[in-house]
């Protein structure tokens, strides 16, 4: 997977890329549901110096009950 | 090949009412979204317009779905020549509360094949809903540099 940070003024573009893996399957689903929960975190602790709430745990939780 | 279509997942330290204010209500929209005020009574089938700081309409559709502070959905398309005869996709806004945060899940379907809007919307999405978790989080918005988005790239 490769992480591609471009510079823009003040700002950082950051594009995560996870690539080479089944459409649909476990992992894809697993990373779909997991790495936007962990890059809107580290956008928070970079931007207030705070990660986001451990509500995010329970998110992930009430999921794969759906799931 | 894949659907053409975008989607982008984010959490945002805030309230369901705090994030449905700020992507309905014009005034803050030009605070974060390049300056859009967003116009509309946000009734089912109303008109729906992204105005541009100088009162000329960039974007513009209708309303299709509104649910207080749930779901909103509208259908847009730029009204410039490279866009404007280009079908208007639609946009649902989800708002999933959790503790203290909300899950704002935004679904843009409905391209055409090959779309040029579609790919525009691609860069406009994330730079847009990343100044909305800025300011609502910090109360500062992102100054990201429209010539950034590299629309013409």
């Amino acid at each position: 997977m490769t992480f591609d940070l471009e510079p823009r003024g003040n700002i950082v573009k950051l594009t995560v890329t996870h690539d080479d893996i089944d459409e649909g399957g476990k992992t894809f689903l697993g990373i779909s549901e997991g790495w936007p929960m962990v890059i809107a975190s580290l956008k928070s602790i970079l931007e207030t110096g705070r990660s986001l709430p451990s509500d995010l745990k329970s998110s992930s939780q009430k999921e794969e009950t759906h799931a | 090949m894949p659907k053409p279509e975008f989607v982008y997942v984010t959490y945002i330290e805030t309230t369901p009412e705090k994030l449905w204010h700020a992507l309905t209500d014009g005034n803050f929209t030009e605070r974060y979204w390049f300056g859009a005020h967003l116009r509309s009574d946000w009734k089912v089938g109303s008109s729906f317009e992204m105005v541009r700081g100088d009162g000329t309409v960039s974007d513009a559709g209708k309303v299709v779905e509104c649910d207080p502070p749930r779901r909103l959905a509208y259908t847009f398309v730029n009204q410039s020549d490279r866009y404007r005869n280009e079908f208007p996709a639609l946009a649902t806004f989800v708002l999933e509360p959790y503790g203290k945060l909300v899950k704002l899940t935004l679904t843009h379907e409905g391209f055409a094949e090959g779309s040029q809007f579609l790919e525009g919307i691609s860069k406009g999405w994330p730079a847009i809903l990343s100044s909305l978790k800025s300011i609502l989080e910090t109360g500062q918005p992102l100054e990201i540099p429209y010539a950034a988005l590299k629309l013409d790239s």
